[in-house]
Formats: C-alpha cells, sequence, structure tokens
C-alpha cells in the first residue's frame, strides 16, 4: 500500500499557490475555459455525426415516399368486338389499342366538359406507354368482356405524375418536347374532376423494372425476388460453413502455423473490398465454371465469400463466451470433445451466431459493387421467375443493383423510384436489424 | 471499514490540516467507508494501516475527489483542509488535486520521456516561468529520487523515478528529452 | 441417369448403409445395444458417411474431367477454318447448344433418339425444328456445328452412363466396406468424429480457398494484360484514355489519383468529427447519452453503400454546386457539375465516421485507468488528461485505425462510382470530376466487351494494384491493432 496523499500547498515552494480553495485562481480558470471548448468540440463532433444521419434519412423519405403513389387516369373504354379484332390482326397491335384508348379518354375528356382542341396524338402523351399493354392484356385474359365497356384505371404518365407530385413544374416544360403547359391545364381540370388521382402505388413494390422510356411502370418486385434468392444462397452456405469454420478454430484448432494462416486471412478477407470479390466471382464462377451470368445463385456464391469473415468472427466470438466449465462438465460425464461441443456449447452459442448471421445478412443484402461485375445490373428485370431452379439460375437482380440501375438513368422520374427503393431496402434491413436485437436481448446469457 | 484506526491529530496547537468527520463513501449500492472521523495535523507522517480491501484507498482518494471520477462513486460527510470544505460547490477539484497530490499504489508512467514525465505536472500548473526553471525541477526531482534510491535497496521507487516506457521494458533506456 | 436422378440415388444408398450399419452392429452385439462400443446412431452415421463420402468424391471429379474430355474431342472435330472465322468459343457454344436443343427436342417426343442422331443439315432446317422446342439460334446451323453436336451428344450420353456406373460402384463398395468393418467393438464414434473434424478443417479452409483464388484471378488475368500491355505504360502512363477500338493508353497513375485524393478528403472529414466523438463518448458523455449516441453513429455505418452513392449523386453534389458553382452561393464557379472529387470524398467521410469513432472508442478504452488516475491525481483537467496521456498512449492504436480507415476509403466502390465523375484526370482543384480505380474496374467490366481484350483485362490489373494496397494497408493496420493491445493486456 503506497497510496498517499500530501498537501503540497506549502508555504514558499509555490507562492501563487497560496490562497483559498473556495477561490477558482486565473490559471484554473483559464484551464477550465480549454477544459469546455475541449468538451464542446467533442459533443458538436457527436452532434454533426447526428446531423449527417437526420439529413441522409430526411433526403430519403422526402425524396423516396412519392414513390409509392402514382396517378392514375380513371377511363371507361368500350371493348368493341371489331376493333379488337382488328387490333389482333394488325402487327403493331399496342398502336391500335392505343388509338382505342385514345378515343375513349376524347370522350372522357368531353364528358368532364374539358374543352381542347389537341390531337389524339397530343393527348395520348399524357398516358403511360405501358397503358396499351396493360389493356390488352385485360382483353386476353378476360376474353368475355369484349364487347362490353370496362373502366380502367390507366397509369398516367410520368410527366403528369410528376407535376401531380411537385416534381415538375410548369418552368420545366418549356423545353419538354413531351407534354406543354397546356397537358397541365387539361390534368388541372381532370384533378378536381377526380378523373385523374394518385393511389397507393403497389406495382411499384410488386412489380418488375420497365425500360427507358416508362418511369412510371417501373417497380422493385422482381429484384426483391432477386435479392431474396442470392440471401437463400448465402443463409444456406455461409451458416453452416461459418459454424463448422468456427468450431473448428476455436475448439479444436491446435496452434500451429496453418492455423496461423486461416486465422490471418480470415481477418484480412474481412478488410477486402467488395469490389475485389466481384473481380473473384467473375473470374471464377463465370469465366471459369461457365455458370450462367446475372443469375442470383452466382450473386449468392460471391455474397457469401464476402460475408463469411463477418459470420465466423462474430461465431466464434460467441462460441468463446460459453464458459469452460461446460465442457469440463460435459467431458467429466465422459462426453467425447465433439459430443461437448455439438450437445452443449453450440447450443448455448446459438443465439449469437444467430444474431451475426442476421447482421451479415443485412450486410450482404446492401451490398452492390461485386453485383455490378457478374452483371446483376444493366438488366431489366421485367419478369417473375417461374418456379424455384429458374429463381436461382434465371438472369435477375437484386434490391441495390436496381436501385444503382435506376440511379444511372437519365429521366429524374427515376431518381423517386431510386429513393423509393432505398426506403424499402431500409426497411428490410431494419426489421433484420431488429430480429438480431431482440434475439440477442432475449435469448444472450450472461455467465 | 470500521476498524480503520483513527489516529488523532495531537501535534501543534493550531487548526488541524485535514479534519474529516462522518465520511461515508457508497459504491452503487455498497457501503464502503462508514463514519470516519479523522483529524490530521500540518507537518506530520501519518499511515493508515489495515488488511486489503478495507477502505485505505478509498478514504485518501476523498482527500482529492479522485473519487468523482467514478460515475457510481458518492461520498458523504465533511472533509475539510485549512478549514475549507473541499466537497463545497464552489471549489475546483482540478485546483484542489494541485494542492493535494497523491502517489498510487501501482507506478503509472505516462507514455513519454523521463523527462516530460517529470515535467508533467509543475506544466499543467504553470509553476515555471521558464524552460530553465521546468529543467531545474526536473534535475532536481531526479536527484532527490537518486538519493532516496540510495537511501533504501527497494525497487519500487527506482521504478517510480524511470518509466519503463512500456513496451521497450528498459526503464534506461527511456529517452531523457 | 441424369444428375438429379443420381444424386437422389446416392442419397438413396447412404441411408441404405444408415441402416446396414446400425442393423449389423445391434446385430452382432446380440440386440443389447449396451455391448456396443459406441451408441447404434454412431453406426449408422459410420455406414451414411461411408456410403457417401466416396461416391460424392468421384462424382465431383467426374463432372469436371467429363466435359474436358469431351470439349477436346469435340473441338478436335471443328476445322481450323470455322474457328478461324469467328472464335472457338463462339463455335463451341454454338455446339453445345444444338446438343441441348437436340437433348430438348427428344424430350418433347418432336424427334426420336435415332433422328437426333442422323439428321442432316442437307436435309432438314434444323434451326426451325430446334426453334419449334423453344431453342433459339443465333445463325443457322452448319453441318460442321451439327455432327459436333451429335457426337458431342453422344460422348455425353456414354459418359453419363459410365459416371452413374462409376458413382453407383463407389457407394456400393463403400456398403460392403461398412457390412465387413462394423462388429460390436469396432469404435464408430471415434470414425465418425475424425470425419466430422476433417470436414470442419475443410470448412475453416475456405478462407484460405478464398484467398487463394482471389490471388489467382488477378494474377492470371493481370499478366495476359501485361502481355497485350506495356507493364511499364500501365504503372506509369499519365493518361487514362481506353478506346475498345484500339490505341488506349491506359495510366493508372490519374486514376490513383483521385483514389487517394478522395480518400484524403474522406479521411480529413471523418478522423476529426470521428475522434472527437470517440473521445467525447468514452471520457465525458453520460451513460445514457452514451446509450443513445453510440447505437444512432452506428446506424450510419449500417446503411449500404449505395444509399450514400444516390445520396452523393442526387444530394450533395446540386447543393454543392449550389455553393461553389458559377452563380453559387459564394459566386466563385469553381464548380462545374455535381459529381466532383469534393461530392465523393464528404460522402465517404460522413460513411466512416461511425468506422473512425467505433474502433477508436474501442482503443481509447483499452488505455488502463490507472493512467487517467495518475494524470487526474496530479490535478490536470480531463482535457489535458486525453490530450496529454491519453491520446499518445492510444495513438498506434488510432493510427491503426486510421490505416483500416483509409483502406476502406480506397476500396469504396458505390459512392465514387456515383458521385466522383467518369473521366479520369490529374488535377488539384477538389471541385473537378474525377474517376477512381474502382469506378474504372466497374466501368471496364460492366460492358459487353469480350474478356480478351486490353479494354477489359486493365480491370484485373487494377483489382490487382487495388487488393495489393488494401492488402498492405490492412496488414499494417491490423499488426498495429494488435501490438497496441497486447502492450496494455
Amino acid at each position: 500500500m503506497t497510496d498517499t496523499t500530501a498537501p503540497t500547498g506549502r508555504a514558499g515552494a509555490t507562492p501563487a499557490r497560496k490562497g483559498s480553495l473556495l477561490q477558482v485562481d486565473a490559471l484554473t480558470r483559464k484551464r477550465n475555459a480549454a477544459e469546455t471548448r475541449f468538451k464542446i468540440y467533442g459533443l458538436s463532433a457527436v452532434g454533426i455525426g447526428l446531423l449527417f444521419l437526420v439529413a441522409l434519412l430526411a433526403t430519403i423519405l422526402s425524396n423516396g415516399t412519392s414513390a409509392f403513389t402514382q396517378t392514375f387516369i380513371t377511363i371507361p373504354v368500350p371493348l368493341e368486338k371489331t376493333e379488337i379484332e382488328a387490333a389482333e390482326k394488325s402487327i403493331v397491335k399496342t398502336s391500335k389499342y392505343r388509338a382505342i384508348i385514345g378515343k375513349a379518354f376524347a370522350n372522357v375528356l368531353s364528358s368532364a366538359g374539358v374543352e381542347t382542341d389537341m390531337s389524339a396524338k397530343d393527348l395520348d402523351k399524357m398516358m403511360s406507354s405501358g397503358a396499351a399493354a396493360s389493356v390488352r392484356d385485360f382483353v386476353l385474359a378476360n376474353p368475355e368482356s369484349i364487347g362490353t365497356t370496362h373502366t380502367f384505371d390507366l397509369l398516367a404518365s410520368s410527366r403528369v405524375d410528376g407535376y401531380l407530385k411537385g416534381r415538375v413544374t410548369r418552368a420545366d416544360l418549356v423545353n419538354d418536347k413531351n407534354l406543354d403547359a397546356s397537358h397541365l391545364d387539361i390534368v388541372d381540370r381532370l384533378n378536381a374532376a377526380g378523373i385523374l388521382q394518385k393511389r397507393f402505388n403497389w406495382q411499384f413494390i410488386f412489380g418488375a423494372d420497365a425500360s427507358d422510356s416508362r418511369p412510371e411502370q417501373a417497380g422493385i418486385g422482381v429484384s426483391m425476388i432477386g435479392s431474396f434468392f442470392m440471401m437463400l444462397v448465402v443463409l444456406v452456405l455461409s451458416l453452416p460453413i461459418g459454424v463448422a469454420a468456427s468450431i473448428y478454430l476455436e475448439e479444436f484448432a491446435p496452434k500451429n502455423r496453418f492455423t496461423d494462416l486461416i486465422e490471418v486471412n480470415i481477418s484480412n478477407l474481412a478488410a477486402v473490398p467488395s469490389i475485389v470479390f466481384g473481380i473473384l466471382g467473375l473470374a471464377a464462377f463465370i469465366q471459369f465454371a461457365h455458370l450462367p451470368q446475372s443469375a442470383p445463385l452466382v450473386g449468392g456464391l460471391v455474397l457469401t465469400l464476402m460475408t463469411l469473415p463477418t459470420i465466423i468472427i462474430s461465431t466464434r466470438a460467441s462460441l468463446k463466451s460459453v464458459p469452460p466449465s461446460i465442457r469440463n462438465a460435459a467431458l467429466g460425464v465422459g462426453a467425447s470433445k465433439m459430443q461437448s461441443v455439438f450437445h452443449h456449447v453450440l447450443p448455448l452459442a446459438m443465439p449469437g451466431i444467430l444474431t451475426g448471421t442476421i447482421i451479415g445478412l443485412a450486410q450482404a443484402l446492401g451490398e452492390t459493387a461485386p453485383l455490378l461485375l457478374i452483371g446483376m445490373v444493366g438488366f431489366i428485370a421485367s419478369n417473375v421467375p417461374d418456379g424455384v431452379a429458374a429463381g436461382f439460375l434465371d438472369p435477375n437482380s437484386a434490391m441495390p443493383a436496381q436501385i444503382y440501375e435506376w440511379a444511372k438513368r437519365a429521366d429524374p422520374a427515376f431518381y423517386e423510384r431510386a429513393w423509393g427503393g432505398i426506403i424499402i431496402l431500409l426497411l428490410f434491413l431494419m426489421t433484420m436489424n431488429i430480429i438480431a436485437i431482440i434475439l440477442r436481448r432475449r435469448f444472450e446469457r450472461r455467465w | 471499514m470500521n476498524e480503520m484506526p483513527v489516529v488523532d491529530a495531537e501535534a501543534g496547537t493550531l487548526l488541524p490540516k485535514i479534519s474529516a468527520s462522518k465520511v461515508q463513501v457508497f459504491y452503487g449500492e455498497t457501503h464502503a467507508i462508514k463514519d470516519v472521523d479523522l483529524k490530521i495535523a500540518d507537518r506530520t507522517v501519518t499511515a493508515f494501516i489495515g488488511p486489503s480491501g478495507c477502505g485505505k484507498s478509498t478514504f485518501l482518494r476523498c482527500l482529492n475527489r479522485m473519487n468523482d471520477t467514478i460515475d457510481i462513486c458518492r461520498v458523504r460527510g465533511d472533509i475539510r483542509i485549512d478549514g475549507e470544505d473541499i466537497y463545497d460547490p464552489k471549489v475546483d477539484p482540478v485546483q484542489l488535486r494541485a494542492k493535494v497530490g497523491m502517489v498510487f499504489q501501482k507506478p503509472n508512467p505516462f507514455p513519454k520521456s523521463i523527462y516530460d514525465n517529470i515535467a508533467y505536472g509543475p506544466r499543467i500548473h504553470g509553476l515555471s516561468r521558464s524552460k530553465g526553471d521546468l529543467d531545474e525541477i526536473v534535475a532536481n526531482s531526479l536527484q532527490k529520487a537518486a538519493s532516496t534510491r540510495r537511501s533504501r535497496t527497494g525497487s519500487t521507487s527506482r521504478e517510480r523515478a524511470c518509466p519503463a516506457a512500456s513496451n521497450s521494458g528498459c526503464a534506461s533506456r527511456a529517452p531523457l528529452r | 441417369m441424369s444428375l438429379p436422378i443420381l444424386v437422389f440415388v446416392l442419397l438413396a444408398l447412404s441411408v441404405a448403409g444408415y441402416v446396414l450399419g446400425r442393423g449389423k452392429a445391434i446385430a452382432s452385439a446380440g440386440g443389447d445395444a449396451r455391448k456396443l462400443h459406441s451408441l447404434p446412431n454412431y453406426y449408422g452415421w459410420f455406414g451414411f458417411l461411408v456410403a457417401l463420402l466416396p461416391a460424392a468424391l468421384v462424382l465431383l471429379l467426374w463432372l469436371p474431367a467429363q466435359s474436358v474430355v469431351i470439349d477436346n474431342q469435340v473441338s478436335a472435330m471443328i476445322s481450323d477454318r470455322a474457328a478461324a472465322e469467328s472464335s472457338l468459343g463462339l463455335v463451341m457454344s454454338d455446339v453445345e447448344r444444338v446438343a441441348e436443343g437436340l437433348n430438348l427436342a427428344v424430350g418433347a417426343g418432336v424427334m426420336s433418339d435415332e433422328q437426333a442422331a442422323s439428321i442432316r443439315t442437307e436435309f432438314t432446317d434444323v434451326r426451325e425444328r430446334l426453334g419449334e422446342v423453344g431453342v433459339a439460334l443465333g445463325s443457322d446451323v452448319t453441318s460442321e456445328t451439327l455432327q459436333a453436336a451429335q457426337r458431342y451428344r453422344s460422348m455425353a450420353s456414354t459418359g453419363d452412363l459410365l459416371r452413374t456406373l462409376a458413382v453407383v460402384a463407389a457407394a456400393l463398395a463403400g456398403l460392403t466396406f461398412v457390412y465387413k468393418r462394423t462388429d460390436s467393438a469396432f469404435r464408430a464414434r471415434n470414425a465418425v468424429e475424425a470425419v466430422v473434424r476433417w470436414i470442419l478443417i475443410l470448412a475453416a479452409s475456405i478462407a484460405i480457398l478464398t484467398t487463394v483464388g482471389i490471388i489467382l484471378s488477378l494474377i492470371f488475368n493481370t499478366v495476359e494484360f501485361f502481355s497485350l500491355y506495356p507493364a511499364w505504360d500501365f504503372f506509369f502512363g499519365l493518361t487514362w484514355s481506353p478506346s475498345f477500338g484500339g490505341g488506349s493508353e491506359l495510366g493508372i497513375l490519374p486514376l490513383l489519383w483521385a483514389t487517394l485524393y478522395i480518400s484524403f478528403i474522406a479521411l480529413a472529414v471523418s478522423v476529426p468529427i470521428g475522434l472527437f466523438a470517440a473521445i467525447y463518448l468514452s471520457e465525458y458523455a453520460g451513460p445514457a447519452v452514451r446509450a443513445v449516441a453510440k447505437p444512432l453513429l452506428e446506424v450510419l455505418a449500417g446503411i449500404p453503400t449505395i444509399v450514400y452513392g444516390l445520396f452523393a449523386l442526387l444530394t450533395v453534389g446540386p447543393l454543392l454546386v449550389d455553393i461553389f458553382g458559377d452563380g453559387g452561393l459564394l459566386g466563385v464557379g469553381w464548380m462545374g457539375g455535381g459529381t466532383a472529387v469534393m461530392t465523393a470524398g464528404l460522402v465517404m467521410g460522413i460513411m466512416l465516421i461511425p468506422f473512425v469513432s467505433s474502433l477508436s472508442d474501442d482503443i481509447i478504452n483499452a488505455v488502463p485507468q490507472s493512467m487517467r488516475d495518475g494524470s487526474l491525481g496530479l490535478g490536470a483537467t480531463h482535457s489535458e488528461t486525453v490530450k496529454q496521456v491519453i491520446l499518445p498512449a492510444a495513438l498506434p492504436g488510432i493510427v491503426g485505425a486510421i490505416l483500416l480507415a483509409g483502406s476502406r476509403a480506397i476500396g469504396e466502390t458505390m459512392i465514387v462510382v456515383l458521385g466522383a465523375g467518369a473521366a479520369a484526370r490529374l488535377s488539384l482543384n477538389p471541385f473537378e470530376a474525377m474517376t477512381t480505380v474502382t469506378a474504372k474496374i466497374v466501368s471496364q467490366l460492366t460492358g459487353d466487351a469480350d474478356f480478351a481484350s486490353p479494354e477489359a483485362l486493365v480491370a484485373f490489373a487494377l483489382g490487382m494494384t487495388l487488393f495489393v494496397i488494401t492488402l498492405g494497408l490492412n496488414v499494417i493496420a491490423l499488426y498495429i491493432v494488435r501490438k497496441y493491445r497486447e502492450q496494455y493486456e
């Protein structure tokens, strides 16, 4: 015991120090001011960090929520037998359907009392170019509807949609070759008449991507399925492999060079840029093994290799947290080492392992760069895969790759989709992380 | 803690330098020190003796308010130095600690040269007007430490004087400047 | 037998192995499981593994071997002339498609097996007939291709038959071995555990395999690139102007410069903020503030990089133009477009804040309490303690953390692809668009260029450079951090 305190304020040695403790001297005041300043720096650093977070989330929400509503035009279209038959015989089927819709639209306008001297072609620009196809699909699916008048909710064009959402202003349209101010006058009146309205956009959540000219039709649903199949691959491969590797390293590995090599490898792989894994996937899986390009299977394999180090590191931590007394107790009643691990240590470590795996999956779900190299981008994911094998092997996109694809397109209407896609992606990530937190809270044991 | 020997300050007729009454220390829920009353006279050497963990350090840490740095630690009672309550809200603990120094059980050299280690205290308290002053203080301290070391054979004082720049291991290699 | 059926048969045989092993063991102990060395299930699992593993190994080795043998045989049939017209690889992929089409046609009942083996281009329009079963071919089938395809088919069917025989034989041999080996004294548990142990080792080795895979895929393609393009020009060239028509200049220096410039800005943003935040949270903040602020900051780390990329492209870029662009707030006109080194650097800095702060937090917490006490006991204020004692003590660890953050910044892709621009440029102006190593890897490999051109292969050389730089940084950083930890343990 050598702790000692001694009053050092002896007379003579430090004359400046003399005086009452109750009065703060000048130097101390100065030092305390420095202290306060330093504390403020720290506080403002935390504040700036949080401010960035708030700014990021606010940007995402303010730009993305509008993707969840979409403008529709309600038009009763008379499906006359002769016209439909003529259209089906023609080579350019959809353009004939467009004409049918255009006529119906003109009727709607006149019955709503909207006077316009615009040509049918000009009026058509207010509607999505996908409208004709959706009418045709309906007719082909319901042949009994021919001869009746069916009321369709058709997608308005992205400019009209943008005008109602405030993205497109009249000033923007001066140089626009598609719409002009007179269109917008009609839009205003149709909107007032309730023929044109904004609705919740299910197609964005469940639909497929659309080509460059039809942002109003683009949805993230198909790439969501692509992401889902990729995550299946990652889960099925990385959980068992990661757990097996961790068990070996934590419980069985002797201290030798081989073990050291593996350990160094794992910690380095965790820090290798993700794009390098994309190069590996391109060279190994596509060039060498001839697996199909753009397939969720390949994406899943690449992401598996990428998340393995994360999962191994967290699994080892949870194996390590199981106290040795458990192992000793099992060994003591005659279990083999292998039995003690698989019967006792592993089940006890399972909540921690699952938490780590979910966090690894969340990381993989948001990863984009490696997917670019194996071709999961630039591909229009327009079809829902028909079956499980197709889900793994047919070309598809993934949510982040789809967002990237939209961000690259020229039409700003796609930016809204990209932000909306980010909201969905973040919702998934948030759910996964919350599950991980709940798992940890409920099942984690403190020894 | 109840057995802590209480030494009355009997030397001198002056006010005791340090006086403590009804000092209580809590670590969270644990009542670590109960009702310590103590007077220490000026210019005396006082020793606290007791078994390990009986609260000697905890009490010492009350005297320069080092316990303030532990979140869960609360101190009650009255401790006065020169008749001034050191737990008065007007007292600045930094200024107090300049007056009430403390040497810890474990030597804890800072990751600096020996010179900077010794100069650290005088520097932060502005005790030197010039570089020369500081040099003198350092040289003095080193000499005093060396003389103590000669008079004793223990190794503790050597550790105190020469910070082993923790990773180099060899104290003598620690740079002087 | 087709592959899925074969796998199913193999699994069935393995289950048979389980039943056999378990049954034989119990029978040999006279029905009393207590006389066995191991639990009966271990005998079962031993049977399962011995039936499955060797046969599965045979199958795994057979698959690539068969395709290599067939490829060699069939490609020998293709004349040099046909190969010279397009490339051998293209002709071979045609052959495979035709063969696959014939299989489909037979499967759909459009052709009989003999017809498929004997049709001639001279008599039938193969393209049209294959089109009927849904195999679209790009061009008409030449007779040479068709013959090669027919040969391919016949070899493949022979190969499949042999494969089935080999795999089933291996499984049956396993079963025989199980039957002979199993008796009550056999140490089945030890045998099963040894196998499981090897499986564990194999799983752990995947980390090494991945690294080897990365290195091999980079090295092979990089060497190929350097055989087409001089290494000197690549490493020391000052211009980057790829043109797929040929005559590209592929100097890495402009890319490397932009990469380092952006990383520097990112670190200049993230290190002070992250470090101060870590100091505040670990030294000053009360438990309540810490419990709220720390996870919130870490949310920044959990946000995917594509989100930051979009943030840079659509929000930060235009914002910076409003400030520094023509007619902007400052009226300086430094910035032409939203994509710039500054845009990418700033956003990357935001992304790295939690990375720096959580690493520094760990490191600051590792500084022993006695050192804080020593300084406070001497009457230092908290900030003096931090600045003069804690930071110097934590310095190596913090340097390691900064290096790790730097390696992150250098390898970051999505932010620079979207936020930094596409033009390679050697410039000091941070408000100009430049492009980085990672962005160019993406752009050189996502086109439809064939992999043999130097313009595509250069991506592997870029990847190699990137890998070497980041690996170097990581190794140094991890070494420093580990040494630092050991020092205070």
